[in-house]
């Protein structure tokens, strides 16, 4: 037993015969609309990869383009050294993972996960033990005669799940598998999700819209919008060094000052913004006299306390309240900064129209694109 | 608030108040009795006849009318023409309305609707002019006749003429022809609900175009293909102006027979027995059908 366990710690056991996925410059329009507009990609074998954007950013285009449902009007995928761009979806070996499960409804589950082996003419003996442990993978073994309707939604989507893995597929796509399921099963199948990712070593490509789910999944996110990458990166690469307003907000949420350049001094950079000067310290390339978009997350934000003091504080009154459980999200209108969403503890109570001082260190800012 | 609350919760009074199940039901009252006085009534009457009033030299046969199902060899013989064009032509309406339903439900929709318009015109022609068509069409120098000649000379050096009017060939084209529409209604329900992304689904597992129709989408379809084949071959049974006219006379099936009796040889007794065994036919294809739909509908859709 405790061997078992044993032989699942550690780094994921990387398949060798994996490889690395690359796309370049892959281009995709219906009509006017660009779905695919110039993506390059690089998965490296085993990591786990989320395509994350809003509805329209292209993410489900690039997956389907992926799988080969999506015929690219230019560019090249490749895994490895085979080109896989005008192949057709059955010939990539590529497992799939449907939003809504798509299982076949007259199969049994066991029927369901045996199909890719029954479709490649895999002998009978061999089909059947890698169907058991496919569903001893994900849980199912005692309902392998069940048909798919008698399952519940959590159960459905581990049997898509074992039929995308029970062939030993290249990489795993993932459509927004989650979506249908409600808050506490999504949860409990992120874990699962991520624990079948180790156990397999398998390149997982994941779309979704849930930003929580791909941060805490993903070894890596590629944010799309517009049918462009926005930008990539490890998760709290993403989070703490957005690129652009469009990430900071769409990523964990963010409040935005505008100032102008005024001067540099060992610190970092000196902005100001209708006539108060604060200091930015972290990475700046702006001038003097240069318009400067910053980001700062709501836990950077903070309220000062008597007998405090910081480099950069704003007089704001409370607009907004909101109980979130651990702490509060307070929304402050400062007639300097404008609208400021910050958290505070608990203990803190404040109330619609109570005057505080904002405060925030010069590293909490991030210098961003505009929209 | 209180005394108008509680004035909506008493019932209407008198039977026929709307709201009330009699209402509805009062409502029903009219085509029902319609349907028991111009329906029910003569088919009980023609029931009647076939079982208590034998034709002349049946009345002391053991079962009346039904005695000659056995003793006259042409009956028989008309019996089993009619079950195997009734058959034929379902199973040819069937798997060429399939192909049909198919193509519609797959084709964008400015192409379905044109389809479905080709279709509606055909279902909406009256039947004797499709059914004169086909005559000319069918009749010795009529255009496929000639053409089908040709190729019978030319490539199997056939020396005697075909003939293709007033054989079971014709009567089945002319059937088919009527049938398909009835057929491909039903059928392009079953194929434009197959689940698109089972289909995906199956080629991304590996499978390829054909193994992905006959394990995935084919099966989806099947209570479509019961529903249609039961549709066509219970119209088929009793389908009378297009086997009495392609056929002329010389394939004839059980409706004409039935006609027959009873306008020129005068033997109601036969005519009723007929159509009690004809009732009985569609009867049973309706309960066998019932129950391999309801079947197939526990299985796969519900």
């Amino acid at each position: 037993m405790s061997q078992v366990n044993l032989s699942l710690q550690g780094s994921p056991p990387v398949p060798s015969s994996a490889k690395e996925l690359r796309i370049e410059t892959l281009r995709k329009s219906f009509g006017a609309y660009k779905a695919i507009d110039g993506v390059d990609l690089q998965v490296p074998a085993g990591q786990f990869l989320t395509l994350l954007g809003p509805s329209g950013s292209g993410k489900t285009s690039l997956l389907m383009a992926i799988a080969g449902f999506l015929r690219a009007d230019s560019g090249v995928i490749r895994l490895g050294e085979t080109e896989l761009t005008s192949r057709p979806p059955e010939k990539r070996n590529f497992g799939m993972v449907f939003q809504g499960y798509a299982l076949f409804q007259h199969m049994t589950v066991e029927a369901n996960v045996a199909f890719p082996l029954r479709v490649r003419k895999v002998d009978a003996a061999t089909a059947a033990r890698e169907v058991t442990k496919a569903l001893e993978l994900v849980d199912l073994l005692p309902l392998r005669k069940r048909l798919p309707r008698e399952l519940s939604g959590g159960q459905q989507q581990r049997v898509a799940l074992a039929r995308a893995l029970v062939f030993k597929p290249d990489i795993l796509l993932l459509d927004e598998p989650l979506s249908a399921l409600d808050k506490s099963l999504r949860t409990q199948l992120q874990w699962e999700l991520k624990e079948v990712h180790r156990r397999t070593g398998m390149t997982f490509i994941y779309v979704t819209h849930d930003q929580e789910e791909a941060l805490s999944m993903s070894d890596s996110i590629t944010v799309l919008r517009r049918g462009k990458v926005e930008q990539s990166g490890a998760p709290d690469e993403l989070y703490n060094s957005p690129n652009s307003k469009f990430i900071a907000s769409f990523l964990g949420g963010a409040s935005f000052l505008t100032g102008t350049v005024v001067g540099r001094q060992e610190k970092g950079l000196v902005y100001e913004i209708n006539g108060h000067r604060f200091v930015h310290s972290r990475q700046a390339e702006a001038g003097i006299g240069d318009t400067v978009h910053l980001a700062i997350r709501p836990e950077k934000m903070k309220i000062l306390q008597e007998g405090e003091t910081s480099e950069n504080v704003a007089a704001a009154s409370v607009v907004d309240v909101k109980f979130l459980g651990s702490h509060f999200r307070i929304r402050a209108e400062s007639r300097v900064i404008g609208s400021i969403d910050l958290d505070v503890p608990g203990f803190l109570r404040l109330l619609p129209g109570s005057q505080v001082v904002l405060a925030w260190e010069p590293d909490a800012s991030v210098i961003v694109a505009p929209d | 608030m209180q005394s108008s609350a509680k004035r909506d919760i008493i019932p209407g009074r008198g039977l026929f108040q709307p709201g009330r199940d009699q209402f509805w039901w009062a409502l029903v009252l009219v085509p029902v009795a319609l349907v028991v006085a111009l329906y029910v009534a003569p088919i009980i009457n023609v029931l009647m006849i076939a079982f208590t009033q034998p034709d002349k030299g049946l009345e002391s046969a053991p079962l009346g009318n039904f005695s000659v199902l056995f003793t006259e060899p042409a009956i028989g013989r008309m019996l089993w023409r009619t079950a195997k064009i009734c058959c034929l032509t379902t199973v040819l309406a069937v798997f060429l309305g399939y192909i049909v339903a198919y193509v519609m439900a797959g084709v964008s929709d400015r192409h379905r609707s044109f389809m479905l318009l080709c279709i509606m015109i055909a279902f909406w022609m009256s039947v004797l002019i499709r059914t004169f068509s086909w005559l000319v069409l069918l009749r010795n120098g009529g255009f496929v006749h000639s053409f089908a000649n040709e190729i019978y000379t030319a490539m199997w050096g056939g020396t005697t003429p075909l003939t293709l009017s007033r054989t079971e060939f014709s009567v089945l084209v002319g059937m088919v022809h009527f049938m398909l529409p009835l057929a491909i209604l039903p059928l392009y329900i079953a194929t434009s609900s197959i689940d698109r992304r089972t289909i995906q689904a199956s080629r991304s597992l590996g499978a390829n175009a054909w193994q992905t129709f006959w394990l995935v989408a084919f099966p989806q379809t099947v209570p479509g293909i019961q529903g249609a084949a039961t549709i066509v071959f219970v119209f088929s049974l009793g389908f009378y102006v297009t086997p009495a006219l392609l056929g002329g006379g010389k394939v004839v099936m059980i409706a004409e027979y039935m006609s027959f009796a009873i306008q020129q040889t005068m033997r109601w007794g036969l005519a009723t027995m007929l159509a009690t065994v004809l009732l009985f036919s569609v009867a049973v294809t309706l309960i066998v059908a019932s129950k391999f739909v309801n079947i197939s509908k526990l299985y796969g859709a519900k």
